[in-house]
């Protein structure tokens, strides 16, 4: 089962208390992307997660039935048995401090893994990688609407 | 002389290992915070109990004549810990009601998903 095993960096330690002699509790990676997804996502000025093709791919998967909104686009994790530490991607709103806004990111990824998780966090590295202007999905649907007529009248 | 035999229904009759998979599955999505029990990629994790299948729950043997229960869960974004303790807590008590209690080994928890949006 694909769960709270050692990868990459993150160290394994004994005495897990995800462990006891009542028996063994494993928390599946998706869970804690999920976790750390919709964390991210509580915090004022964060738009969206994930770049703009995993942003794209994820409206597609939506719209056809295949995804759902509390998905873990734009957060990767790397879980231990005790640590886990997390990525994450977000589109920032025009006007909010990046600085404070990353610094609230961080606390409450941290804070809810480790309360619902029980993993303490040792890194949550973040990449913002676009800002978000009022108006932008306007801008693009009606570009859209636009390549659709075209497309029809061709 | 025709050798007559069993009813058909007595072969269907649920053995301890599957009793108490059914006493387990039950007793964990009776917790509050346990959204459902899933069978798992393939099917791996599900127990057939007399013609009734029970997705979320594997029984293995073990060498003491208990067997290790392995549950997986979809729950709500609440303390795992607690919650683990709480469904653990609950079958134990459901295998006592059963008289299952000597068969029941170690309870593992498998996390497979989280439904919900965390509270605030």
């Amino acid at each position: 089962m694909a769960g709270s095993t050692t990868s990459g960096g993150v160290s394994e330690q004994d005495d897990s208390p995800l462990e006891s002699e009542r028996g063994r509790t494993t928390i599946a990676d998706a869970v804690v992307v999920k976790v750390a997804s919709i964390a991210a996502r509580e915090v004022p000025g964060v738009h969206a997660l994930g770049g703009g093709a995993a942003r794209a791919l994820g409206a597609v998967t939506r719209q056809v039935g295949l995804g759902d909104a509390g998905g873990g686009q734009g957060v990767s994790v790397e879980v231990g048995d005790r640590e886990a530490a997390v990525d994450v991607t977000v589109v920032v709103d025009y006007g909010e401090s990046i600085p404070e806004v990353s610094r609230a990111i961080r606390e409450n990824v941290a804070k809810r893994i480790e309360g619902i998780c029980g993993l303490k966090v040792t890194e949550v590295n973040l990449a913002v990688n676009d800002l978000y202007f009022p108006g932008d999905d306007e801008d693009e649907q009606g570009q859209s609407e636009s390549s659709g007529q075209q497309t029809r009248v061709a | 002389m025709a050798v007559p035999l069993a009813p058909l229904s007595a072969l269907r009759e649920p053995t301890p290992r599957a009793r108490l998979a059914r006493v387990a599955v039950r007793a964990a999505r009776s917790v509050d915070g346990v959204v459902e029990t899933r069978g798992g990629p393939g099917g791996t994790h599900i127990t057939d109990c007399g013609g009734e299948l029970l997705p979320g729950v594997s029984a293995t043997a073990a060498r003491n004549g208990r067997f290790d229960l392995e549950l997986r869960l979809v729950v709500r974004a609440v303390p795992l810990h607690e919650l683990a303790e709480r469904v653990r807590g609950r079958v134990a008590s459901a295998a006592r009601q059963a008289d299952l209690a000597d068969r029941l080994g170690p309870v593992s928890l498998y996390i497979d998903d989280v439904e919900e949006p965390l509270a605030p």
